[in-house]
């Protein structure tokens, strides 16, 4: 029997690789103070600076309520070496944000120094006793808008498993996934950029790209797929 | 000075606020009728949520594709359409739960009746020192 049998019941083993964490960031902002993008865009953007000196993976979810209830699908948040840019589609409300910037392994050859990140105010970064999410698979690949539909594929337990997909929509830019061609709100320069659409199976992810200056320019998207729980 | 460090490879690090897994929850959603020229129609599911979560990942899937619902990502991406019915969802999350609202547009000009579908929302709670 393989010591990688019943994966889901550990709670932890440095053998998995995890999220690498590097960022917590939550606060708020007036939409006043955003800027629209372009002439005709719909995006209004926040800037946050940060210290990574390359682009990091963003979640976010955003509120106009005070933060009392939060919208998965209101705001997205893409960065580059130097900020984080986080993109709303209202300049009339206040927001209140929270922003989970994941470390990208590889993303060049710097590997530069970057804070600790102990949560001073949340008690422990890390307690054995808990679970955390464990990585199956991670990798990049390298895509073009001409790839047409690219099957990945992946060795899983024959589930559905969560995962996690960016890419660079723009050179220097990591965006989390956006799709939609000329309708989609939140595509800035749809001459140069690139979108990718997605879905997983149990055996593969199905990747579809689009847009972007030059068929023959490539771009690289990054996947993780997760153990069960 | 505050202390730095390289993350580049490492496999783990206990100096990071890892994604401390709480549970994960689900409910399904089904979809299923029929729609006159427009008119829209909402299918709607509320995961209660752990009270330590503050962070999630939210996901939908049916008995062969899964997405992970983001701003750009959506159910629409795994709907199985009957005609031009225009689809659209939303994820709102309190301190207690996670809603998710699937809504069917019928503009297509003649009645509709969808294929019936049932799609699994999980929502994957972390708690992060946010």
């Amino acid at each position: 029997m393989s010591q990688a049998d019943h994966i889901s019941d550990i709670a932890f083993s440095t053998a998995f690789l995890t999220d690498k964490t590097c960022g917590l960031l939550s606060g708020s902002f007036p939409g006043a103070d955003t800027t629209l993008l372009a002439p005709g865009d719909f995006m209004y953007q926040y800037i946050i600076p940060h210290s990574f000196t390359r682009p990091v993976q963003c979640d976010t979810w955003i509120s106009t309520d005070g933060g009392e209830s939060f919208d998965g699908l209101g705001a997205i948040t893409y960065s580059d070496s130097s900020n984080l840019y986080v993109n709303v589609l209202d300049n009339t409300k206040d927001y209140v944000y929270k922003v989970v910037c994941t470390w990208i392994d590889d993303y060049d050859a710097t590997n530069p120094l970057v804070p600790i990140m102990l949560s001073g105010g949340a008690g422990a970064s890390f307690d054995t006793r808990f679970n955390y999410q464990k990585i199956l698979v991670n990798d990049v690949i390298s895509m073009t808008s001409s790839s047409g539909l690219t099957h990945v594929p992946y060795l899983g337990d024959g589930s559905l498993h969560n995962y996690n997909v960016y890419f660079e929509s723009l050179p220097g830019q990591v965006w989390p996934i956006i799709n939609g061609g000329a309708e989609d709100q939140w595509l800035n320069d749809p001459v140069h950029q690139w979108e990718v659409d997605l879905a997983l199976s149990a055996s593969e992810i199905e990747l579809i790209a689009s847009g972007g200056s030059s068929a023959a320019d490539s771009f690289r998207v990054w996947y993780k797929i997760y153990h069960e729980s | 000075m505050s202390a730095q460090y390289r993350l580049d490879k490492l496999q783990f690090s206990s100096l990071l606020p890892n994604r401390t897994n709480v549970r994960n929850s689900s409910d399904t959603i089904t979809v299923s009728g029929t729609l006159a020229n427009d008119t829209t129609q909402n299918y709607a599911t509320t995961v209660p949520l752990s009270s330590s979560t503050n962070f999630i990942d939210v996901y939908a899937y049916n008995d062969s594709f899964k997405v992970k619902l983001v701003s750009s990502a959506t159910i629409s991406d795994i709907f199985d359409y009957k005609s031009d019915e225009f689809v659209q969802n939303s994820v709102v999350m309190s301190d207690t739960s996670v809603t998710v609202t699937i809504t069917v547009n019928n503009n297509t000009g003649a009645s509709v009746t969808l294929n019936s579908q049932v799609f699994t929302i999980e929502a994957v709670e972390y708690v992060l020192p946010l």
